[in-house]
C-alpha cells in the first residue's frame, strides 16, 4: 500500500530548495513587523488626509468610548483573522467566516449602547451623506486591508478566502474605527450604510482576492 | 511509525524554521515516504506523485520562516499536497481517478520480507480496496485514506480537509461501510494502517 519515493527525489528537491533561498523566521518576522508599521502610518495618514478629528459638539467621553469600543473590536477581529493560533492551517472556517460577519455587527452593537446613553448627542443628515463615510471608510482601510493580505500571502492552503474574507472584515474595521473619530452622525441608517457596511464590502473583496493573495498555490514552473 | 516520524518531522522543521538548512533534508526522510504514498494513491501516476511531492516540499521551504513554533507539520504537509493536487486537476481539467482502471504503478508494498502468498494475498486485498475506493465520492475517499491508511487523527484530517470534526467522521465511515459491503468484514480488519506499518 505504501510506496517509497525514488532516491533521486531527495538531491532533486534539496537542490531547488538550495537554488531558491527562502526566508528563516526571524526575516519573516521583520517583514511583518515592517507591514504593520506601514499599515499603521497609511492608516493615520488617511485619517488626516481626511480632515482628521471632528468631535462636532459630541461629549469627549462619547466619542472616546465609542471610538475605543470600535477599536476593540477591530483589535480582536485582527486578531482572530491574522493570527493562525497553534496551527499551521490557521484557525476553522466557520471561526474565520464568524469573524467576517459578526464584525460590522458587533460594531453596530457598541454604538447603540452608546446612542442609548447620550440620545441628544451627535447630528443627523439624509442618506446622501452615507456616500462620503462609506468612501472614506474604505480609503482610510486600504493600507491595513493591504499590509494583512500581503502578510498572508501565499499562507493558506485550505480555506483562503474564508481567510481573506476575515481579513477584509479586521481592515475594514479598523476603517470604521476612523471614519467614527471623524463624523459626528450617529443615526442608525447612516452609521449601517456608512460605517460598518464598508466592512462587509472589505469582507467580499477580502474573499475575492483570497484565492488569490492568501491561498498557497503550486509554482508556475510546476505541472 | 507515524506518530514517531510526526515528531520527527515536528523537530526538524522547527529547526529548519530558525535557519538550520539541515534539518530540510531530515524534514524530507521524515515526511516524503507519507506524502508520496498518498499522493500516488490519489493520481495513480508516480511520475506525477513525484512532481507534487517536490512542489509540496518546496511550498514548505518559501513558507519555512513563517512556521508556528510549537505547531504540527503533518497536517500541513497534507494539506499543501492537496491543494497543489486539486490545483494540478483544475488546470489540467481532467479527472484524477477512473474506477477500476488498472493499477499502473506497479508499487511495491512495504512489508518486502513476507511471505510470498501472503505478499500476494496483500496486494489483491490492496488492489481491491483501491478499486472500492476509487468508485467512492472523493470527500469520502480522502477522508478515509487520510484517517485510515495515512493515520492522521481526525482532529488533524479535518485540518486537512478545512471541515469539522463530524464531516470527517460521517465520511470515513461511509467510506468504511462502502468498503465493509464490498469486502466483508474479515478483509477489511486486515487493512493497514501507518500506525501498523514497519519501514
Amino acid at each position: 500500500m505504501t510506496t517509497l519515493p525514488p532516491p533521486g527525489l531527495k538531491l532533486r528537491i534539496l537542490g531547488a530548495a538550495r537554488a531558491e533561498p527562502s526566508p528563516t523566521r526571524p526575516a519573516v518576522k521583520r517583514r511583518v513587523a515592517l507591514l504593520i508599521a506601514a499599515s499603521i502610518a497609511g492608516l493615520a495618514a488617511a485619517f488626516l488626509a481626511a480632515g482628521g478629528l471632528h468631535t462636532d459638539g459630541r461629549p469627549t467621553l462619547q466619542v472616546a468610548g465609542s471610538a475605543l469600543g470600535w477599536a476593540a473590536v477591530a483589535g480582536v477581529a485582527t486578531w482572530q483573522a491574522f493570527a493562525r493560533g497553534k496551527s499551521m492551517l490557521g484557525r476553522p472556517s466557520g471561526q474565520l467566516l464568524a469573524v467576517a460577519l459578526a464584525t460590522p455587527i458587533a460594531l453596530l452593537g457598541w454604538l447603540a449602547v452608546w446612542d442609548a446613553r447620550y440620545p441628544e448627542a451627535g447630528t443627523t443628515c439624509g442618506l446622501a451623506h452615507c456616500i462620503p463615510c462609506f468612501l472614506l471608510t474604505l480609503f482610510m482601510a486600504a493600507a491595513p486591508f493591504g499590509a494583512l493580505l500581503l502578510a498572508r500571502r501565499e499562507t493558506d492552503p485550505v480555506h483562503p478566502r474564508v481567510t481573506g474574507a476575515a481579513l477584509g472584515a479586521a481592515a475594514g474595521a479598523w476603517g470604521a474605527v476612523m471614519i467614527d473619530l471623524r463624523c459626528s452622525v450617529i443615526t442608525m441608517t447612516h452609521v449601517t450604510l456608512g460605517h460598518a457596511l464598508p466592512v462587509l464590502v472589505l469582507a467580499a473583496l477580502g474573499a475575492l482576492l483570497g484565492g488569490r493573495v492568501v491561498g498557497m498555490r503550486g509554482s508556475r514552473a510546476g505541472s | 511509525m507515524a506518530d514517531s516520524s510526526a515528531s520527527a518531522a515536528d523537530h526538524a522543521m522547527e529547526r529548519y524554521a530558525a535557519g538550520d538548512d539541515a534539518a530540510f533534508g531530515e524534514l524530507y526522510d521524515a515526511l516524503a515516504p507519507r506524502l508520496h504514498g498518498f499522493l500516488v494513491r490519489q493520481t495513480r501516476d508516480v511520475a506525477r506523485a513525484e512532481d507534487l511531492v517536490q512542489q509540496t516540499f518546496l511550498q514548505i521551504h518559501r513558507a519555512r520562516g513563517r512556521f508556528i513554533p510549537g505547531a504540527e507539520v503533518m497536517p500541513w504537509a497534507f494539506a499543501i499536497a492537496r491543494r497543489l493536487l486539486i490545483d494540478g486537476l483544475r488546470r489540467r481539467k481532467r479527472e484524477v481517478l477512473v474506477a477500476n482502471e488498472e493499477d499502473a504503478t506497479g508499487t511495491p508494498p512495504v512489508a518486502t520480507d513476507a511471505a510470498a502468498d501472503d505478499l500476494v494475498q496483500a496486494q489483491q486485498l490492496a488492489t481491491r480496496i483501491q478499486q472500492v475506493l476509487a468508485g467512492l465520492p472523493e470527500t469520502q475517499r480522502v477522508a478515509f485514506e487520510l484517517v485510515k491508511q495515512e493515520g492522521l487523527s481526525i482532529a488533524e484530517a479535518a485540518q486537512v480537509l478545512g471541515t469539522t470534526v463530524s464531516a470527517v467522521k460521517l465520511r470515513a465511515h461511509r467510506a468504511y461501510e462502502s468498503l465493509r459491503r464490498v469486502l466483508g468484514d474479515a478483509d477489511l480488519q486486515a487493512v493497514p494502517t501507518k500506525k501498523e506499518q514497519t519501514p
